[in-house]
């Protein structure tokens, strides 16, 4: 969709930047935010034009309309038209998955990820098996939350490689009830990445009865991973004793003091003593 | 076979000596140079030390953990050329798994200080951070949880508050004041146009020593452009908050100490500044925090826009404040102890004691400034909770309070 010269005057009215490329001389808020509302008002068509006006990034024809772009993003939020957001938002998860450039579509969920909801969830979705923008797409997927869960655990059977990573670490971050199953299963995953991050959102979900497996990951675990693995059980065992669960707490905090007899590994002892003392 | 004796001595953590011995009164007769003195440490007191991030303050940083620590490795992305992961590491998590590196100075661009100083604590190490401390709300929430959580040494890399006037912190701590009309308005400091970033810039090939994925770590993976790296990384949102982010640390360390700023958070923040680019840090004009018993810190660049004129500055000074409380409850004041003297790093790693410029207090210092970049960032004024560490009401805020990171990074 070409730009109508009204438009493209607009985002005319973007600074320029200065001689080192930067944007430090000659901004003018008054006239930015004129031209940004006036933007606004073209509503989707003037979404669609301004992403078609977008370039490679860093270059000179991108400078304007990337700023423009964000500025209209965020000028929805600061106005609380909600309306004008999910239309915005459908605009731009409706140039995902297309023939849009990669790094204009990296873009893109990088700006659903600053105003999107859960309307953005399923274009986003659609991305996390794709190698390139799985990961930006899964950033975004974060940022928004609502929604994000079921786009992510749709996507992990049909996940390969680093789109399992970030599938996984998406869930993780989000750590519902329901990826409960998810994480006790992939803490046996072939892959490491996979199998930190599950371990991470089942202690997040606080629950009893993932102290065994998470207890057991120290065991088997090297390195970073057991490291990992045994924050992941303190964590736990904070969740629980503040829940009140005090004999599972007391458990986790009784096996690690018991089972973490290295020399380096006196402060996870100290630790456990701490816990232990805090629930007695 | 070794003998019980021999056994308790390999479990004794060269810590715990260290922590023990200060207690413990020796009579044996050792040579000078085990004993230590004057331009002699002795072995057993010489810590294990990593550096992490070897650039422009690395070595400075390293510096301040103290006499007495040995440097066994050093760790950089740009080292990828170099590294044998026994004295050169590119991955800070290979040289934290080591058991002879005690203490760890960091000193990589921002957007790694919260995963590395987390990382090293829940190793087992302790920890000095240059500043600023983290890149966002949430980071600083998860350091300040991991020194509690492993009682770890932290302390961060700026040092305003160990010259801080005591007799103003003994009053905000005796929490006789209930309501505070003070007004303090900073005005320049900051290098706003210095430390911007480029919104026009040439992608460049990667150079051939550097790791950019790894020096991207939690950041989006972005082209390689020069201008983020090597100092100039402070223009960017993806690793800093520009020269805010940069320079507020040292300003308000102090400030925050001396005002009694150390466990809360402003909860009305009032920003004036141009809409902001989405990567690159650039221009704004002050930013008004206020505090729910009424104190104000107001922050101006002098380098855009109009001047702040919604206040004037007041009541700053120990008489001023003083002059707040009822004779009662100076005379109150008077028969309180004066707070301890603050506990420098070296100190604190021998002590076990907390340092001055430990992981809760730089975190709400580091709070003020992510703040007042989250409302310049998104063009309006703001709510925050303390308790929670949430914007009110805003869901979109709060997504740059609890920034999402790339796999396989996480707090």
């Amino acid at each position: 969709m070409a730009a109508s010269d009204q438009l493209r005057a607009l985002v005319n009215q973007m600074p320029d930047p200065d001689d080192r490329g930067m944007y430090t001389t000659n901004i003018d808020k008054e006239k930015i935010e004129k031209a940004i509302s006036a933007i606004h008002e073209g509503g989707r068509e003037n979404v669609l034009r301004l992403i078609d006006m977008l370039g490679e990034p860093g270059s000179e024809e991108d400078v304007k309309p990337r700023y423009a772009l964000h500025c209209l993003t965020n000028h929805v939020l600061i106005i609380k038209d909600e309306k004008g957001r999910k239309q915005l938002c459908e605009a731009l998860g409706s140039q995902l998955g297309g023939n849009q450039p990669k790094p204009i579509q990296v873009y893109l969920c990088q700006k659903l990820g600053w105003a999107g909801g859960s309307e953005s969830a399923p274009a986003l979705g659609k991305l996390l098996t794709n190698e390139d923008l799985g990961g930006p797409a899964s950033v975004a997927l974060m940022a928004i939350r609502d929604g994000a869960t079921a786009e992510f655990r749709a996507a992990w059977p049909k996940a390969t490689g680093e789109s399992r990573r970030n599938i996984m670490d998406g869930l993780a971050a989000l750590a519902e009830p329901q990826s409960a199953e998810l994480f006790k299963q992939a803490m046996r995953d072939e892959d490491r990445e996979v199998r930190i991050a599950a371990a991470a959102g089942l202690a997040s979900l606080g629950e009893a009865d993932s102290a065994e497996l998470l207890l057991k990951a120290i065991d088997t675990a090297k390195g970073w991973e057991r490291t990992q693995a045994t924050k992941n059980c303190l964590v736990l065992a904070e969740k629980l004793a503040a829940t009140g669960n005090k004999t599972a707490a007391k458990r986790i905090y009784e096996q690690l003091r018991k089972t973490r007899t290295d020399d380096s590994e006196q402060h996870i002892r100290e630790a456990a003593d701490r816990g232990l003392a805090a629930i007695a | 076979m070794s003998k019980d004796w021999e056994r308790h001595q390999k479990n004794l953590s060269r810590r715990s000596f260290l922590a023990g011995s200060a207690a413990a009164a020796t009579f044996s007769i050792v040579p000078r140079h085990v004993l230590g003195g004057p331009g002699h440490t002795p072995p057993s007191e010489t810590l294990g030390g990593v550096l992490i991030g070897c650039g422009g303050r690395g070595n400075g940083t390293f510096k301040g953990l103290g006499p007495g620590v040995r440097r066994l490795a050093s760790c950089d992305v740009k080292y990828k050329d170099r590294a044998d992961n026994k004295t050169f590491y590119t991955d800070y998590r290979y040289v934290l798994d080591r058991k002879d590196i005690d203490v760890v100075a960091i000193a990589t661009p921002p957007g790694w200080h919260a995963l590395i100083s987390i990382a090293a604590m829940e190793a087992g190490k302790d920890v000095l951070c240059e500043k600023p401390m983290t890149r966002f709300i949430s980071e600083g929430r998860a350091v300040a949880d991991a020194e509690r959580r492993f009682g770890r040494i932290y302390q961060i890399g700026t040092y305003g508050r160990f010259g801080g006037n005591r007799k103003l912190r003994k009053i905000f701590e005796s929490e006789l004041l209930k309501r505070v009309d003070t007004v303090i308005v900073q005005r320049g400091g900051k290098k706003v146009k210095q430390w911007s970033g480029k919104v026009r810039y040439d992608v460049k090939s990667v150079p051939a020593s550097l790791d950019w994925d790894m020096y991207c770590g939690p950041a989006p993976l972005r082209s390689f452009n020069a201008h983020r790296f090597g100092g100039s990384h402070r223009g960017y949102w993806d690793y800093e908050g520009g020269g805010l982010g940069d320079m507020s640390h040292h300003q308000l360390d102090r400030l925050a100490y001396e005002y009694g700023r150390d466990l809360t958070a402003p909860v009305e923040i009032t920003p004036y500044a141009p809409p902001q680019h989405p990567e690159a840090c650039g221009l704004w004009g002050w930013c008004e925090l206020k505090y729910a018993d009424g104190f104000t810190l107001v922050m101006e660049s002098s380098e855009w826009g109009k001047p702040y004129d919604r206040l004037k500055q007041q009541n700053t000074g120990e008489s001023d404040i003083l002059k707040m409380l009822s004779d009662k409850d100076r005379k109150t004041l008077d028969d309180l102890p004066d707070p301890e003297p603050l506990v420098s790093f070296p100190e604190a790693v021998r002590t076990r004691k907390q340092a001055g410029g430990h992981a809760e207090a730089s975190h709400r210092v580091a709070t003020i400034y992510h703040l007042a970049n989250v409302a310049f960032r998104t063009g309006r004024p703001l709510r925050f909770d303390p308790d929670t560490e949430q914007i009110i009401g805003d869901d979109e805020a709060n997504r740059l309070v609890n920034q999402p990171m790339r796999a396989p990074w996480r707090l």
